[in-house]
């Protein structure tokens, strides 16, 4: 084991890959129609918004770890509110880390069940999932960060691909009429667009690495104009495709879609199968970054040796949350219920309060000084 | 410590590989790659099924509230040397319900049947009777993930099982002649290739949909597409046939490709047409709109009559002329049919509205059915006769 704390070694490539896999998860099968439910046609201009509220909130983050000089989480919260304060908002992040992914999970088990392992039972593949996920996480953080720099092409470039092959079915005066909505359901809209975006905590553990720090701001905001670029361009594919009707019916309107690609005198007939396959990247980058967080934190908490012990501990909590919900229409429900509350404390709570403290405890310090 | 790595190894490679839960051999898979519907004996029984509570034990099992065929090839006429297409086997069977009918028909074959290949789905004209059967047959066909979303979509004239089990003469199996009658782009002006997909994103629309619709010709020995069928709420409304539906797709903007004829002195001058451009704008006066179709035309002459020529700019240009005029009769007519007839709107009125004047459409969403049979509709042809082939 190498001492982890005085090697800065995350590249700026490696912080904008990590967030864009780690954003882009499975939020993506349903996420038009989320937003196609509330504002019809718009949705593109609510994920507009959305990317750059995103954007401030990221700041905000970056902000945070900066003032802590690029502390590791759990030593800024030390640092700034005592030891049992801080394990109470640690736990209370983890908490919440580990219900999102484990409902992702439950969630990106239930597509592959529908499309592509009908009988394979769902807890094997939350074992597996989960297996292969904590093996990757305890080869500790620049392991993960090389798995996210490859990720990102593994999961764009076939993207790319294959959005080209949609253009030829395509109406894209689908999208019309624009500006057509209230600007209460603009404001409704935002709120399930926003939290699309869930995963940009994963800066916490990967600011204290990086290697130019200056570089910072501006690495943040091209992830986040990327992962906007992408949702609009799925928006309003999915919309070219299936019309505002038909994209509210369906429950994951981006993989209907890619399932009805066709290609003429193709030598595979039906290739979904691939690109179902190319989701579950998708669903594991999100997992795994989200994870190795978690288990981060916990390393810290208990002042653990190594974070493969504390991986371990999150095991069993994952594999019961996922298996928890009965059906999807309750799992959708009880995601809908907590991410939002979950996120405004990892987003907007916790940075502010850290932001606060510290700034608090400054003016303190230079009152001693006097 | 070492011989325990290895038994968990072992034990790990003996639970992880070996037990497969998907997994079903190529031969004894059977690919199903036709699909037909047909209203059952007892599809008008919906009333006393209505009757039925959730709660209540479902004792009328055998409700024939539709008979379902399906063709599959027979795999084991296939192999090297006979060529990529064979006959089909059919099972068919009487069902209560889409799954009811899928699992009816797994019992009745020994292979593992898998739905996910289907080209080519029959609805049959007595089923697009009873709209809240095909409410059912719908709602099945949008859920089913493993279904191909891309498969046609046609309406029989007659049932539905007689076109399955029919054998063509061109082609070993119906699937394959009638895709191939749909995708073949010299036959295709006439025909309305509608795909699953197509179809259930209009239906969701608004409940509308065009399917093409087939017949077995007289002497039955030739299955021919016969034109358009238009469904409305989920029913049958009407047909149209192939020269009406070539003047939808005209007024539709889809028309890819198409033939018109014109006389002059007695003799058929026939224009192919390569390329058609159609724009609608609407002027809305009050309560009445008014909408105006303009549609460019170009194509080419293919054949007159040898005593004489057509190299000429006046003769071409009085060509065009007539060729306006006829054309846009046709298409007022055809208008006239959907609009006043079957009041239903393939051309795509209400979505246009709706795009692209949203803030009429705000005010006639909710009488669009009487804005529109009393809207004006004015067609407006603008041909351009490019070339006339190598002879004056």
């Amino acid at each position: 084991m190498f001492l982890m704390n005085n090697k800065e070694f995350i590249t700026p490539y490696g912080l904008f890959a990590t967030i864009v896999v780690t954003v882009i998860g499975i939020g993506i099968f349903s996420y038009p129609r989320e937003v196609t439910d509330v504002v019809g046609t718009d949705g593109w201009i609510v994920t507009i918004i959305a990317g750059i509220v995103n954007y401030s909130l990221l700041y905000v983050a970056y902000k945070v770890v900066k003032v802590n000089n690029y502390n590791k989480f759990y030593t800024m919260l030390e640092n700034n509110f005592g030891r049992i304060i801080s394990i109470i908002l640690a736990l209370i992040f983890i908490v919440s880390n580990i219900l999102s992914i484990s409902l992702g999970m439950r969630l990106f088990v239930e597509v592959i069940k529908m499309y592509l392992l009908e009988k394979t039972p769902t807890e094997f593949i939350i074992i597996v999932i989960i297996l292969t996920g904590s093996y990757l996480v305890r080869g500790e953080i620049d392991a993960l960060i090389k798995f996210n720099e490859i990720s990102f092409w593994i999961m764009f470039l076939p993207i790319i691909v294959i959005l080209l092959l949609i253009l030829n079915r395509t109406d894209f005066s689908n999208i019309l009429p624009m500006f057509n909505n209230s600007s209460f359901n603009y404001i409704k809209g935002l709120k399930s667009a926003i939290y699309s975006f869930a995963g940009i905590e994963i800066i916490y553990v990967t600011l204290p690495f990086l290697k130019h720090k200056k570089k910072i701001p501006n690495v943040a905001l091209k992830s986040t104009v990327f992962i906007t670029v992408f949702y609009v361009i799925i928006v309003i594919f999915t919309l070219a495709v299936f019309g505002k009707e038909q994209n509210k019916v369906l429950l994951w309107p981006t993989i209907t879609m890619i399932k009805s690609i066709s290609i003429p005198g193709a030598f595979i007939e039906r290739w979904e199968g691939m690109v179902m396959a190319l989701w579950i990247f998708f669903y594991f980058t999100t997992f795994t970054n989200v994870y190795y967080l978690s288990a981060d934190i916990i390393k810290d908490m208990f002042n653990l040796k190594d974070i493969k012990l504390s991986s371990t501990i999150a095991v069993p909590f994952i594999y019961a949350i996922a298996l928890y919900p009965e059906n999807i229409a309750q799992l959708y429900d009880i995601n809908n219920t907590i991410t939002p509350l979950f996120l405004i404390f990892n987003l907007v709570i916790l940075p502010l309060i850290l932001f606060l403290g510290k700034a608090s405890k400054k003016n303190k310090k230079q009152e001693e000084i006097k | 410590m070492m011989l325990l790595k290895r038994i968990i190894t072992l034990l790990l490679i003996c639970i992880l590989l070996s037990g497969c839960w998907d997994k079903v051999e190529i031969d004894r898979r059977s690919l199903v790659s036709i699909a037909g519907i047909d209203a059952g004996e007892q599809i008008g029984k919906e009333k006393e099924l209505k009757k039925l509570k959730p709660d209540e034990p479902f004792t009328a099992m055998d409700i024939k509230k539709f008979h379902v065929t399906f063709g599959t090839p027979d795999i084991s006429k296939l192999g090297p040397g006979q060529g990529a297409t064979t006959e089909d086997i059919y099972i068919d069977t009487d069902a209560y319900s889409m799954q009811d009918a899928v699992s009816k028909v797994s019992l009745k074959s020994s292979r593992d049947l898998k739905f996910g290949n289907i080209k080519l789905l029959v609805l049959s004209k007595n089923l697009m009777e009873y709209p809240d059967a095909v409410k059912e047959v719908i709602d099945y066909l949008q859920r089913e993930p493993s279904l191909n979303k891309m498969m046609y979509v046609v309406l029989s004239e007659g049932k539905a099982e007689d076109f399955i089990k029919f054998k063509p003469e061109m082609e070993k199996n119906i699937e394959s002649y009638i895709t191939g009658l749909i995708e073949n782009p010299t036959s295709n002006t006439a025909i309305l290739p509608i795909t699953l997909n197509e179809f259930l994103m209009l239906l969701n629309k608004n409940g509308n949909a065009m399917l093409p619709s087939i017949v077995i010709e007289g002497d039955k020995k030739n299955i021919k597409v016969s034109g358009v069928a238009l469904i409305k709420n989920y029913k049958l409304k009407g047909n149209l046939n192939s020269i009406e539906t070539s003047n939808i797709e005209m007024l539709r903007g889809k028309l890819k490709g198409g033939r018109k004829v014109i006389y002059r002195n007695g003799h058929p001058i026939d224009i192919t047409i390569d390329n058609v451009n159609r724009k609608i704008s609407m002027n809305n006066d009050g309560e009445k709109l008014s909408f105006n179709i303009k549609i460019n035309l170009e194509g080419q002459i293919r054949d007159y009559y040898v005593d004489d020529g057509l190299f000429s700019k006046d003769t071409l240009k009085y060509l065009q002329d007539n060729l306006n005029k006829s054309t846009k009769e046709e298409c007022e007519e055809v208008i006239k049919i959907t609009q006043h007839e079957f009041e239903i709107d393939p051309i795509g009125f209400r979505e246009y509205v709706e795009k692209f004047h949203p803030n009429t459409w705000k005010r006639i969403k909710d009488k669009w059915e009487d804005v529109y049979k009393n809207a004006v509709i004015d067609v407006e042809v603008n041909s351009n006769i490019r070339r006339i082939g190598v002879v004056k």
